[in-house]
């Protein structure tokens, strides 16, 4: 690892690079939820009938649901009668062709390759295409490499685009792996969802590219609340990424998603986050609440479903991508690593719910505390009765740097099957004045000895990460922590 | 059915019923054990420190505290003679046993009592610890005895000083307590440089549904030395919810030891309060848990001071449809720096029914620390059983040696010797195999 001090330098002043606000004409729905609000949601969306029942059903049930106050983190209650939950661009394109250039332009400077030119993207290999979804605010606004994948038989486009044109696939999966009414910002997100992306794999397909979702929260006062559905047939394969970014505010902003996966027997999906919603300010200003449920279903035999995840972004972050391995032999990753500085707190983690027979399910979470950041690792393992030959092992690292932060671990194991192995290993520590001396006398400063070590210390999460995000997640771990090291 | 204790209000009029001549501080603390109780209720599944525990057999009495005590059941008269060589207070229902006491000449300088009679004749001396130490907050049956206490011990140790023998207290539950609750208290205090060993034993006969809520509070002065084990022989119906809580200064040094056979439902919180610099803690714990038991250790080390030093160890073994829980923190406070602290919990199931949850919990707000936390779920090794098979050890003696061997681990630090056979009996009679094989181990 040995980005220049330079970029390092001039990526620091700018503090949080992606916090531009992109000036283009939006139609929102007024703030409030309501019945109404759902029905004009769906309406918009040109929804068949079940799924307007389906939306008013969750809203239903969440009205009866309270905020969950377990995790540990602290913030104001928030009025989910100030946000907006719907805002668009006006100019809706047909084709890729059409998309405003001010969207595009946004999309550039973000880093988000939108023209399907031969274009690679961080790496020098030159035939790595990666077809984008992307997500303004509650609409998607484009979808490259549609042709291409459909070929394949690989139905890739935005959820709303998938409601229409592939009811009876959203029907039979939407709400399978988590239920409308799974937890209070998932029955939120089920009553208001506006878009995300939409994939499916044919049976035995190998994905050829790699298909990515940016998300991208524009407008003021309101809230994002996409919804991902990733199925993967029989013996297919498919890696999906997911970015996202948001303009610097000082309000709080509401991002409540719901991701699920399926994964069929023999399949395998591998699912790549790297979060870098606005954190807010120094003093805690400002920044995005990320309450996320992410759930993937090993559905089949020898199915597995892996998750990586970096996680720098966001004032709070509340967010445990699970797996539920059902099919016998399937496999469940958990890869993550959170950096949470300024007053960012995180509550994350995964839960592993064994249920198949000789399922296996690893989890690597690596923390890394700076200024006055608060983070948790919290997660279970539970292994049902049915789960002869269930093999977990666990390791949560936290790194703490400076003496205002604070670290937590909160594992939690079931164990209901004699023959299951679980372990479980986590530590805290900061880093030694032993590896920073011996890194300094050799001439690398202190700035980028602590960057070579927090590198190395992400190392494990790094490599399952695809090229491209490994680079950007590498970089952006030394942009967020550059003004904590001192 | 709608549960009786569940209008926990019963409890609180129980309270008000009583009428006691106490000084005003000891009738505040009370007060305050009972509002404690009211705001919290029986635990339910919505109480995070409780989730696991299923009270309703529990609720659906009002189990009122024991006001005579009763008749030694004869099965457990070698409970109460364990360690024979000792300084030995038996308490029957909660209330102090004269017949079965046996206190030798003690060493100059400490003091061996009974709470009741303390607080009769100079209550003043308990004005400054007792009641005060022991949280509340998050555990109800421990507010339930602040509120009830009729007896219990205080041991006073003073600096520099050391005790002869082991100081043992025997809690019997007695048939006469059936439907009822004893609430024992105990208050040790160590002066600095004081060196002691205390082994509290509980135990009630089988088949009787009854409640046990012990709270003790160990007050540990500067550079005292305090080893506390604890033997919890419940009978099969009844059951033992307690608290210890030890409060460490400057250098102190604390070992407690759990081992837990009895009871139907059966919990005990260590709380240890890392208070002052080079203060150093060793909790371990041994739980056998049989069909239809439930078993659970929850541990709160609050690292308060730096340099602080603790260490966990916590070993399962689980058989039937047994239940077992281990919930342990490690909280290190702002400030706490150069804290090193270890916790390890290791179950081993052995039957598929079994289920063992384990939580082991880091909370750190200081950067400078060496925290860590290890927990395995898992049956014998199917090599070694192998192995053993090959040398012509039956199928049964080989899986009681190997379980032997795992559990045998906490016990080996137990110092008083006589506890440490008495364990090692116990724990051999519950294994599989065969007698003269156990000989061996």
């Amino acid at each position: 690892m040995s980005a220049s001090s330079d970029t390092i330098n001039e990526l620091t002043r700018k503090g949080y690079e992606y916090g531009f606000i992109t000036d283009i004409e939006q139609e929102s729905a007024p703030p409030g939820l309501s019945e109404d609000i759902v029905r004009f949601i769906s309406a918009k969306k040109e929804e068949p009938e079940w799924m307007l029942e389906w939306r008013l059903e969750a809203y239903r049930n969440w009205l009866e649901m309270t905020p969950p106050d377990w995790a540990h983190v602290n913030y104001p209650p928030i009025d989910f009668q100030s946000i907006s939950y719907y805002a668009a661009p006006k100019n809706q394109p047909k084709s890729l062709d059409e998309v405003d250039p001010k969207l595009l332009e946004t999309y550039e400077k973000l880093g988000i390759p939108m023209h399907e030119r031969e274009m690679l993207a961080g790496v020098s290999s030159g035939n790595r295409n990666v077809a984008v979804d992307a997500v303004f605010d509650s609409v998607s606004v484009g979808t490259t490499y549609k042709d291409k994948l459909a070929e394949k038989g690989i139905i890739f486009c935005s959820m709303s685009e998938a409601v229409r044109e592939h009811p009876e696939l959203v029907r039979k999966y939407i709400g399978s792996v988590v239920p409308r009414g799974d937890n209070f910002f998932a029955a939120l997100n089920s009553a208001v969802f506006s878009d995300g992306s939409f994939v499916y794999i044919p049976k035995g397909v190998r994905c050829p590219m790699e298909l990515s979702t940016y998300f991208r929260m524009n407008a003021g006062h309101t809230g994002q609340f996409e919804r991902t559905l990733i199925i993967a047939e029989e013996g297919s394969h498919v890696s999906y990424l997911e970015g996202c970014t948001a303009p610097m505010r000082d309000e709080n902003q509401l991002h409540a998603a719901v991701v699920e996966l399926v994964a069929h027997q023999d399949a395998e999906i591998k699912y790549s986050t790297v979060q870098n919603w606005y954190p807010g300010d120094e003093n805690g200003k400002g920044g995005i609440f990320n309450f996320v449920t992410k759930r993937g279903l090993c559905e089949g035999a020898n199915s597995k479903i892996s998750w990586t995840q970096v996680e720098t972004g966001s004032a709070i972050t509340w967010k445990y991508p699970s797996c539920v391995l059902r099919g016998d032999n399937s496999v469940g990753e958990f890869y993550s690593v959170a950096v949470t500085r300024g007053r960012q707190q995180a509550d994350t983690g995964t839960k592993m719910i064994h249920m198949g027979k000789n399922t296996r399910s690893t989890i690597i979470s690596k923390g890394i505390s700076a200024g006055h950041g608060q983070q948790s690792y919290r997660g279970l393992v539970r292994v049902a009765p049915t789960a002869s030959g269930a093999r977990n092992y666990s390791q949560c690292d936290s790194m703490l740097i400076g003496d205002q932060c604070a670290a937590h671990t909160f594992p939690y194991i079931d164990a209901q099957h004699p023959g299951a192995h679980i372990e479980h290993e986590a530590t805290t520590s900061r880093i030694s004045e032993d590896q920073l001396f011996y890194c300094m006398q050799r001439g690398i400063g202190a700035e980028e000895a602590v960057s070579l070590i927090v590198n190395g210390f992400c190392r494990d999460v790094f490599k399952t990460l695809p090229m491209e995000f490994a680079v950007e997640a590498q970089k952006l771990l030394e942009v967020t922590l550059e003004d904590s090291v001192g | 059915m709608s549960a009786v204790a569940e209008a926990n209000s019963v409890y609180l009029d129980e309270f008000r019923e009583l009428s006691r001549t106490e000084p005003g501080w000891l009738a505040e603390r009370r007060e305050a054990g009972i509002r404690a109780f009211e705001q919290q209720g029986f635990p339910h599944r919505r109480m995070e420190a409780w989730r696991n525990l299923k009270t309703g057999g529990l609720t659906q009495h009002h189990y009122r505290h024991s006001i005579a005590a009763g008749t030694v059941p004869m099965a457990l008269t070698p409970t109460a003679a364990v360690v024979p060589t000792a300084h030995r207070l038996v308490f029957v229902d909660g209330l102090i046993s004269q017949s079965h006491a046996m206190i030798d000449t003690l060493p100059e300088g400490v003091s061996l009592r009974s709470l009741a009679q303390v607080l009769e004749h100079e209550p003043d001396v308990l004005e400054q610890d007792l009641a005060l130490h022991a949280e509340l907050d998050q555990h109800p049956f421990a507010s339930l005895n602040t509120a009830f206490w009729t007896d219990g011990v205080v041991l006073d140790v003073d600096a520099d000083t050391q005790l002869d023998k082991p100081v043992v207290l025997v809690f019997l539950t007695s048939e006469a307590a059936e439907h009822q609750a004893s609430y024992p208290r105990v208050l040790i205090r160590a002066g600095a440089g004081a060196e002691l060993d205390v082994i509290q034993v509980h135990a009630g006969p089988a088949g009787l549904s009854y409640l046990a809520c012990p709270v003790t509070e160990i007050v540990a002065g500067a550079n005292s030395s305090v080893r506390f084990h604890q033997l919890q022989e419940e009978g099969d119906a009844g059951a033992h919810i307690g608290l210890v809580h030890a409060q460490l200064d400057r250098d102190a040094r604390l070992a407690l030891h759990g081992f837990s056979v009895g009871g139907k439902i059966a919990r005990t919180d260590f709380y240890v309060n890392l208070a002052a610099e080079g203060a150093q803690a060793t909790l371990n714990g041994l739980y056998l848990v049989g069909d239809g038991q439930y078993s659970d250790y929850h541990t709160w080390v609050r690292h308060q001071a730096p340099h602080c030093n603790s260490h966990q160890t916590f070993k399962g073994v689980l058989e039937g449809r047994a239940e077992s829980v281990f919930d342990g923190l490690i909280q290190v406070s702002k400030g706490a720096q150069k804290t090193d602290s270890q916790q390890q919990n290791r179950n081993l199931l052995l039957s598929p029914r079994a289920l063992a949850h384990s939580n082991p919990r880091l909370e750190i707000y200081a950067d400078d620390v060496k925290c860590a936390h290890g927990s395995t779920v898992g049956e014998l090794d199917e090599d070694a059983l192998f192995y053993l098979r090959s040398r012509g050890v039956g199928e049964q003696d080989a899986r009681g040696l190997l379980t032997f061997a795992f559990a045998n681990e906490m016990l080996e630090p137990v110092t008083v010797e006589a506890l440490r056979d008495y364990e090692r009996q116990r724990l051999s009679g519950l294994l599989p195999g065969d007698a003269s094989v156990k000989e061996l181990s």
